[in-house]
């Protein structure tokens, strides 16, 4: 592995080159000036969408701690009558669901968006509207979904929502159809978020940043945003099987037509666990950073962080089914993740000893963000503990469901992600305000958040063990609960305290400013210190080592100067590098978009889809969707267009393209990562199909007409095929300007008449969705392939839109690309179903 | 890819180990059978990881590129991580 792209790397020798005039800076000004008034609505550009991003989730967790100090309130005596049973059972419902799915991952994702294009010297996130449209989407779904509480209607089950609690049976209402489509629907906007962050990460960093330079945090990104593909399809899918079985009574977790409550288990914690550490690994990250920073020495152990960040996150996806050791799953399973559940506070040990000895030989100073970098660790360790006790299965029978697992998960929330959180809190400010927190105000902020959690979650662990359930919106006198939760009670509101006296000092200080900050407070070593506008750094510097600020004290002087890459726009329009993802190697010149309503407008629209649904206002949904639909469309089309220089000068005479196809293209990768969630989708929804065969066969029937399967394999096969040859016939000279699209056209064609045939031949064979769990999750399957097939559909009649005004360039286009990739897993897929449901299970 | 692959091959293995240990228990419930096939697979793994683990010390050895260097020593970390792991997650099948 010499050079990983035929870029010399020599060439980077020739920096820092000569100055650069002023009037570049002023170039990029205006092409990065944000808009002002109503048209901020439209701003794409991650320091705006980052700072709007980390203030909802904060706002988030503000709500949700609300809640959470008024159940303080009704347990901190037996009988207290401060809420009926009814709104608790939503108080906690919400606390939990608003922490995890608005507050915990959406703060990780906002300080990726807002930290990681400074950090790797890029102007923006590779697909600035995606962005923006994350960011509405779940802003407009989140503030929705919360509103529900105000009107009686919040979800009402619990954070992980188990049937059949959670089915019509016993919960008829819409309260679990909020949760259901407004939690699938934020997902989706996070998703969104992990393939921006993942394709920025590996595709726009500054030359020279290898791997082995990159910063921890970008590591800790990598790994979240890898995992968020692999895990969040699973409660995509259990969410849509509840809410069908729910709509259509499609009996999927009804075991009295061959479904299984257990189901629903496997798939929401195949998600539930990874995210914890999803939440963890970003904050994790973090603390790497500033431990450094803020002892004022080398990280110790970079090489062993990173790889307890990638074991972390491969060995969360093996523990999933510690949540259901009382289930009676067999013993044997349960010994797997027992000792999984185990190892997996291997790597999270090697972080920690990590960050404590880096602690122990640099000299920290007594300052707020120290405080929480330390206070955080000691927590995260004793909520770790904890952790490996209930790992052992005996204890876990004891302990499960009850206050001790409250305390648990809260050590290691508060600690692991919290508290950093705050630290980053202070150590970033001085990056986007013009004035630094307090640090007397900060210290106070401290002790109260970190004395009242321990007040608050210390006691827990004893009314566990003595026999305290979760989720009960009382107790009775004379269990000896008293004491422990009136303690609780008290820590809360210390804690709540604390929080109040942040927000104080955030009014006081916060002055939003990217060019006049406060400044490197706390003497970090990376690049998103450098001076920064909109535009990110002036010039984008060729990376030398990992703590480049510290290393090369003239470095950003020479920054600002314009004397690396980009010193100013080559076209005229905002730009970034795109690199190699090994050797961050110099690759093409990306055109970025800028300020647009539409990623807006897309958000409001599917949000109103969703939430119209769930008020089962279906007339009025079904007018959002194609708006949605529309406004996305429209968004595209200004994308994907060839600027007329096909070779731009980035500084120094170093010529790249400005326009690439094919798997270099950050493109390319987006689409890739989509696939990724819809195989998952796919395989979560065939581990489904196959556990429940397991489970009840007797409830299935072997399929009689197996034959159909091979016309479907054969229309998808055909389909893949006209789709390739499409993609053939764009490279060549001779093809006019429709012969490529309309092959593409046909494909899509095929690809629609395979899911029909597949469809009408279960129809025909007299399958009931409603009789049987096979019945439900055939249909399942054939819906969701009917799904991708229309979206496939659509992005062909989207190509034939874009050929017929001649923006599908030869020989090679990403829009066809990407329509093509689509395309070939669409087909694929539909074989794969086609075969599975005629095959299995075997038989005669 | 290939370099992915190699920094990740590790933790690939130990991917396959316990993905094919919980079929194989779930598919084989309470059977001796279940517990003879888990340690086959653990024996296949760990061999793979042994060996894997032994061509990236000698890849290591003719190197001089420092990026891929701290690749091979980071992928070499990881086979011996994940060596540990699938020990401790084998012993299940082992303890009665």
């Amino acid at each position: 592995m010499s050079g990983e792209t035929p870029f010399d790397p020599r060439l980077l020798d020739r920096f820092p080159a000569d100055p650069r005039p002023d009037s570049d800076v002023a170039e990029l000004r205006r092409i990065w000036a944000a808009p002002t008034g109503w048209e901020r609505l439209t701003i794409v550009n991650n320091n705006y969408v980052g700072l709007w991003y980390v203030a909802a989730a904060f706002l988030f967790f503000l709500l949700a701690g609300i809640l959470a100090l008024v159940m303080r309130v009704q347990l901190a005596l037996p009988l207290l009558g401060v809420l009926p049973q009814e709104t608790y059972n939503q108080f906690f419902t919400m606390h939990g669901t608003v922490m995890m799915f608005l507050f915990a991952v959406p703060i990780m994702e906002a300080l990726g968006v807002m930290l990681l294009p400074q950090m790797l010297a890029a102007r923006d996130l590779p697909f600035p509207r995606l962005s923006a449209y994350a960011f509405w989407a779940y802003f407009i779904g989140g503030l929705s979904f919360f509103a529900s509480l105000f009107v009686g209607l919040a979800p009402d089950g619990g954070w992980f929502m188990y049937p059949p609690l959670t089915s019509m049976a016993y919960s008829p209402g819409i309260n679990a159809d909020f949760w259901l489509l407004g939690i699938g629907f934020i997902e989706i906007s996070a998703i969104a978020g992990a393939i921006e962050i993942l394709v920025g990460i590996l595709k726009t960093r500054a030359p020279g940043m290898t791997l082995a330079r990159m910063p921890l945090f970008a590591w800790a990104m990598l790994v979240f945003a890898g995992m968020i593909l692999i895990a969040f399809p699973a409660v995509i899918l259990a969410t849509l099987l509840l809410e069908l079985e729910r709509a259509l009574n499609w009996p999927f977790f009804d075991p009295t037509r061959g479904g299984d409550p257990l189901l629903w288990q496997h798939l929401f914690w195949f998600f539930g666990h990874p995210e914890v550490y999803i939440i963890f690994l970003p904050a994790a990250g973090l603390v790497s950073m500033m431990v450094a920073s803020l002892a004022r020495t080398e990280l110790v152990g970079y090489r062993l962080i990173v790889l307890a960040l990638l074991a972390t996150g491969f060995i969360s996806f093996g523990v999933w089914a510690h949540h259901m050791f009382t289930t009676g799953m067999p013993r044997l399973s349960v010994g797997f993740f027992s000792a999984a559940s185990m190892a997996v506070s291997l790597p999270a040990g090697i972080q920690v000893f990590s960050w404590i000895a880096t602690l122990a030989i640099g000299k920290p100073r007594h300052n707020t963000p120290t405080l929480f970098v330390i206070g955080g660790v000691v927590t995260f360790v004793m909520g770790g503990l904890t952790g490996v006790m209930v790992a052992m299965v005996p204890f876990d029978w004891q302990a499960h469901d009850t206050h001790f697992i409250v305390a648990h998960l809260h050590y290691v929330l508060i600690g692991g992600a919290v508290m950093p959180v705050f630290a980053a809190f202070y150590f970033w400010f001085g990056m986007t305000s013009r004035r630094p927190l307090s640090e007397r105000l900060g210290k106070w902020v401290f002790w109260l958040v970190f004395t009242g959690m321990h007040l608050t979650f210390l006691p827990m662990h004893l009314t566990g063990l003595m026999g305290m359930p979760r989720r009960v919106y009382t107790y009775l006198p004379g269990m000896g609960w008293e004491w422990p939760n009136l303690v609780s009670t008290m820590g809360a509101f210390v804690l709540g305290g604390g929080v109040l006296l942040f927000l104080v000092d955030l009014a006081r200080k916060f002055r939003f400013s990217l060019e006049d900050g406060a400044g490197n407070v706390y003497g970090g070593g990376t690049l998103e210190w450098l001076p920064t506008g909109l535009y990110s750094a002036r010039s984008i510097p060729v990376v030398r080592s990992r703590s480049p600020l510290w290393d090369d004290t003239g470095l950003a002087d020479a920054v600002e100067s314009g004397r690396y890459f980009l010193p100013r726009s080559v076209t005229g329009l905002r730009e970034t590098l795109i690199t190699s993802p090994m050797r961050a190697e110099p690759q093409y010149l990306q055109i970025m978009m800028g300020p647009s309503a539409w990623p807006f407008l897309a958000a409001l629209f599917t949000a109103g889809f969703f939430l119209l649904l769930t008020v089962q206002a279906y007339s009025a949904a079904l007018v959002c969707f194609p708006l949605a639909v529309l406004s996305v469309l429209r968004w595209l089309w200004d994308t994907d267009r060839p600027v007329r220089d096909r070779h731009a000068d980035v500084g120094a005479g170093i010529l790249l393209p400005t326009y690439m196809t094919g798997p270099i293209s950050h493109g390319w990768w987006a689409i890739v990562c989509v696939l990724v969630v819809c195989l998952m989708i796919f395989a979560m929804a065939v581990f489904g199909y196959a556990f429940l065969y397991g489970i009840h066969p007797s409830y299935w029937t072997v399929p009689q007409d197996r034959w159909w399967s091979a016309p479907v394999v054969a229309m998808n096969g055909g389909a893949a095929i006209l789709a390739l040859y499409g993609r053939c016939l764009l490279a060549r000279e001779a093809s006019t300007r429709w012969i490529p699209t309309s092959a593409a056209l046909f494909a899509a064609g095929s690809l629609v008449a395979a899911v029909t045939t597949d469809w009408l031949s279960w129809r025909a064979e007299g399958l009931d969705p409603q009789l049987t769990a096979q019945g439900a999750f055939s249909y399942a399957l054939l819906a969701l392939q009917g799904l991708l097939v229309a979206i496939a559909a659509l992005m062909a009649l989207y190509l034939a839109a874009r050929t017929s005004r001649g923006l599908v360039t030869k020989p090679a286009n990403t829009t066809f690309d990407v329509v093509v990739l689509f395309t070939l897993y669409t087909a694929s897929q539909g074989a794969a179903t086609g075969l599975l449901l005629r095959l299995f299970p075997g038989g005669t | 890819m290939r370099s992915w692959l190699s920094l990740l091959g590790g933790l690939v293995i130990w991917a396959v180990h316990f993905l094919g240990s919980y079929l194989i228990a779930s598919a084989l419930p309470g059977t001796t059978t279940a517990r003879w096939l888990v340690l086959v697979l653990t024996g296949l793994c760990l061999s793979a990881a042994l060996v894997l683990l032994a061509r990236a010390r000698e890849r290591l050895r003719c190197t001089t590129d420092e990026l891929r260097g701290w690749m091979l020593v980071l992928t070499g970390s990881g086979y011996s991580l994940v060596i540990v792991a699938m020990v401790f997650q084998a012993l299940p099948a082992v303890i009665d």
